[in-house]
């Protein structure tokens, strides 16, 4: 397929790359001067062989001491042919590069996350400020010489506090006559109902919204940066952090990224438990997406039936990895540990009551009126709008765009096992309720055929058998000089991961979930760019609830399913 | 009047009084302990046995709890709202006749009282909404003040099905005039629509809109604390007390048992079916808060117009129309 591919790259593109090349996974990559960059994107978005309507990210990498010393990334995908393209900008510090915001909407908050974060400019962008650091800031900290320690964090005299209240519409007022007309109303950081720390700025006619600017960044822990001082293995467990409510899956793409660049063969019994958990884990996760929403509604009973429910599932987390939540259960080669024989009978003692579980959910949200005229029409996206916002998966099932990276690009041995997707057409809440309720029953399917196709593997077989990836079982230390070097090797130095770049990508219970990692050779990345769906699908969010009211933007919060820890990263 | 009329009427109230009070401090415990059961939980078990002595706990830190006033705050009108709301709530258990001889007050008015002092309690949410110097709780002024007014209506109108049917305004004659129906019976359509109207009225789940935790934060209450705080509290759960009244003294038939049992001892068992009626449409508020969604806001206010009082309307007039016919 790879080189199918690259063919149609370079005639789409023809003269607008300065070269092209294939990754570590077998995805074309092109060089574009920034002069033609929004040409190329064009024309990818246009020609018929590539048609790459949707951008997955925009980021950047910093490749000093090159000249010149930024690489503009720009992660391209096509919903209809189901391949990767990767741009590269070459781009020297201060220059900038032309913003991609008007052809793909997507790409604001993209940019501004790279501009925040690198310092790069952007040409002709609607609304250049800081998105995750606040405005205060000094410095960009994934520039490599970025040290904190020897710069003030903030400049001197900064009020901190006074940043929250000021920062408001951030210049977006709605340009009317009246100024005393509209007030402007912060929900959150602290408020009940923005699952976590997140701020919206919503300009207020009495109850109506006339404007809304979503402040975030109040989770920011600064995970990629971190992604570059420890070394591969250590970082799983950053991830585990980021989307805290579905972990395995967090763990899982950036697994498959490094494997890719590893070239590693994992075997079919981790592929499978990796299926297995992955598929739990979109339960877990859409139990408290569907727990919270509902209690943002005002149904309160249905999110304690919710986590009891998720209760039963970290309990098989526990059983499996030893942890409920930070489990770092999936490694780079395989998994932590085997399956235990006593956990098919867990997920099978659970699988029995959860469809009647299910049923308890459907009869007290699905045709209850008042849920019904809560969410039905409420936060509508159209097609083109949500691709061009990079919306992905049930949100964009919600839309009718039939995409999922488990059946149409799959990882993980996906393609063997037999599963329905839901897609939905209305594009508003009660649709994305719809497509969440039967990827529930989905997921309960898979994980019952990963059972059987687990039992069929060999036990133990549960992690690539090479010594530089896994760490040597205890007996093994003891038996061979070799294999005591590679204990050694492993617990000092970590993985060496052979340099290259590799995007692993899942689809995760939130959308498109994908890890974009470059190696230089050594023991640690060079570049972790996390492409969180949560961030793509919040930067629509002033586009949904145009037009609604208070209580709307409550009810479209929950269905956007958004983790902050995803999206500030 | 003699002194000792005098000295029973003060007793009474008192007596009234406390055990609206102790009512309303045990049915936080009974709403928390059956919204639990709702929700496979326990609820509040710690503190005494069957964690009988949890009211009282919470209301002894609320007591001690540090004030904060905001800063912006309308100082008088910030402190009169709760004040405002307590006391409206428990006026109206005033005109309540508990059994027949049991009452503190019968005015020929009686109706009319309570829908006027109901509204009033209204005042003690906009005022705090108003008051607070703050952006929810205006909002949530806003919101009460939009529903008190349209479900205040749709309440009024279904009571009057009742007045008709019983031809007098007194509490205690529409009791005594179910002797023999309850009136939910010929009333079903007055009673359904009282039922929801109360729950609006009473700011309860489906319809607590004013609050809106998940919307408002703590709607008006939110720059509240302390004693200021629980005052709001109590007048909320002593209007669900009170709806809980209105509607067994209305359409439930009031004091007098189901006439399988006959009339039974008479002053005992009329305070035990009274009681038991009262439980009984408490217990339905419960289960509907944990059960339903919240509606929206403007959802809540076209269901009200549209929906609630159109019925009131209807059977106001199939009310009249029988009992014209009849006559």
């Amino acid at each position: 397929m790879s080189t199918a591919v690259d063919e149609r790259l370079q005639s789409a593109l023809g003269g607008l790359a300065e070269r092209a090349y294939v990754d570590a996974a077998g995805e074309p990559v092109a060089v574009v001067p920034p002069a033609n960059l929004r040409e190329a994107v064009k024309v990818l978005k246009a020609s018929p062989d590539t048609y790459c309507d949707y951008l997955s990210f925009a980021s950047a990498q910093d490749m000093i001491p090159r000249v010149p010393r930024f690489d503009g990334i720009y992660q391209l995908y096509s919903i209809k042919h189901h391949h990767w393209f990767r741009l590269r900008v070459p781009v020297s510090d201060g220059e900038a590069l032309p913003s991609l915001a008007d052809i793909h909407k997507g790409a604001d908050w993209h940019e501004r996350e790279t501009y925040d974060l690198f310092g790069i400019p952007y040409d002709g962008h609607p609304d250049l400020r800081r998105i995750l650091l606040t405005d205060n800031w000094h410095g960009h900290p994934l520039r490599k010489e970025y040290d904190h320690q020897f710069e003030p964090v903030w400049a001197p005299g900064t009020n901190v506090l006074q940043n929250v209240a000021e920062e408001g519409m951030a210049g977006h007022e709605a340009a009317g006559e009246d100024p005393a007309k509209t007030i402007v109303l912060n929900l959150g950081p602290q408020h009940p109902a923005t699952h976590g720390v997140m701020r919206l700025a919503v300009e207020l006619d009495g109850e109506n919204i006339v404007g809304c600017v979503p402040h975030i960044g109040y989770l920011h822990t600064g995970i990629e940066k971190l992604s570059e001082h420890h070394n591969w293995t250590q970082n799983i467990t950053h991830y585990a952090r980021m989307d805290y409510l579905s972990p395995m899956n967090n763990e899982l793409a950036y697994c498959l990224a490094v494997e890719k660049l590893l070239g590693v063969e994992v075997p079919k019994r981790a592929q499978y438990i990796r299926v297995l958990m992955s598929e739990l884990t979109r339960i877990i996760s859409h139990l408290v997406w569907l727990g919270t929403h509902a209690m943002d509604i005002g149904a309160l009973t249905v999110f304690l039936y919710c986590f009891a429910e998720r209760e039963k599932i970290l309990e098989m987390y526990e059983a499996i990895g030893g942890q409920r939540m930070m489990t770092s259960y999936i490694r780079i080669g395989g998994v932590q540990d085997d399956m235990p024989e006593s956990f098919p009978g867990m997920v099978e003692a659970w699988e029995k009551t959860f469809d009647s579980q299910l049923s308890i959910y459907h009869g007290l949200l699905t045709k209850n009126p008042i849920w019904r005229q809560r969410t039905m029409g409420i936060g509508v996206m159209d097609r083109d709008t949500s691709l061009s916002y990079g919306l992905s998966g049930p949100l964009a099932r919600a839309v009718g765009i039939d995409w999922d990276l488990r059946r149409d690009n799959p990882y993980s041995s996906f393609e063997e096992f037999e599963f329905d997707i839901p897609v939905e057409q209305t594009g508003d809440v009660y649709a994305r309720y719809l497509v969440r309720m039967e990827e529930l029953r989905q997921s309960r399917r898979i994980v019952l055929q990963a059972l059987k196709k687990i039992a069929e593997t060999e036990p133990g077989t549960y992690v690539a058998e090479d010594y530089k990836l896994a760490p040597v079982p205890r007996d093994g230390i003891n038996a061979s000089i070799e294999e005591l070097i590679h204990h050694f090797k492993y617990w000092t130095d970590g993985i060496w991961v052979p340099s290259g770049e590799a995007y692993g990508f899942i689809e995760a219970s939130k959308g498109e979930l994908g890890y974009f990692v470059v190696s230089d050779g050594t023991a640690h990345p060079q570049r972790v760019k996390i492409r969180g769906p949560s961030f793509s699908n919040l930067s629509a969010f002033p586009e949904m609830i145009k037009g609604h009211l208070i209580a709307d933007v409550i009810a479209t919060i929950g269905s956007i399913d958004i983790v902050l820890g995803e999206v500030d990263r | 009047m003699s002194v000792i009329e005098v000295v029973w009427m003060v007793a009474k109230i008192l007596i009234v009084f406390v055990v609206l009070l102790l009512a309303m401090a045990y049915l936080t415990l009974v709403e928390r302990r059956f919204v639990a059961w709702f929700q496979w939980r326990i609820g509040p078990n710690r503190v005494g046995p069957l964690g009988l002595i949890q009211p009282i706990a919470d209301g002894v830190k609320l007591l001690f709890k540090q004030e904060l006033i905001p800063a912006k705050a309308d100082k008088f009108v910030y402190f009169l709202a709760p004040a405002i709301s307590l006391i409206a709530a428990f006026a109206i258990i005033s005109v309540i006749p508990i059994t027949e001889h049991f009452y503190i007050a019968d005015v020929n008015v009686a109706i009319l009282l309570v829908l006027a002092i109901s509204s009033l309690g209204t005042y003690g949410i906009i005022f705090a909404g108003w008051s607070s110097g703050s952006k929810y709780p205006l909002v949530s002024g806003l919101r009460a003040c939009a529903q008190m007014i349209s479900y205040e209506l749709a309440l009024g109108f279904a009571v009057i099905g009742v007045v008709l049917m019983a031809g007098t305004f007194s509490l205690r004659e529409i009791v005594l005039g179910q002797e023999h129906i309850w009136y939910f019976i010929p009333q079903i359509l007055g009673f359904i629509v009282f039922l929801i109207a109360g729950v609006a009225e009473a700011n309860r789940a489906p319809f607590d809109m004013p609050e809106c935790e998940n919307e408002l934060v703590a709607g008006y209450h939110t720059e509240y604390s302390a004693m200021k705080f629980a005052m709001f509290y109590l007048g909320e759960y002593v209007a669900v007390i009170n709806v809980g009244m209105l509607a067994t003294v209305l359409f439930l038939g009031g004091w007098h048992g189901p006439a399988i049992f006959g009339a039974g001892l008479i002053g005992l068992s009329n305070l035990f079916w009274f009681i038991l009626k009262t439980c009984a449409v408490i217990f339905f508020f419960i289960w509907i808060r944990a059960t339903l969604p919240r509606f929206r806001y403007d959802q809540l206010m076209r269901f009200g117009w549209m929906v609630l009082l159109p019925l009131a309307l209807l059977n106001i007039i199939i009310t009249a129309g029988i009992r014209a016919f009849i006559q």
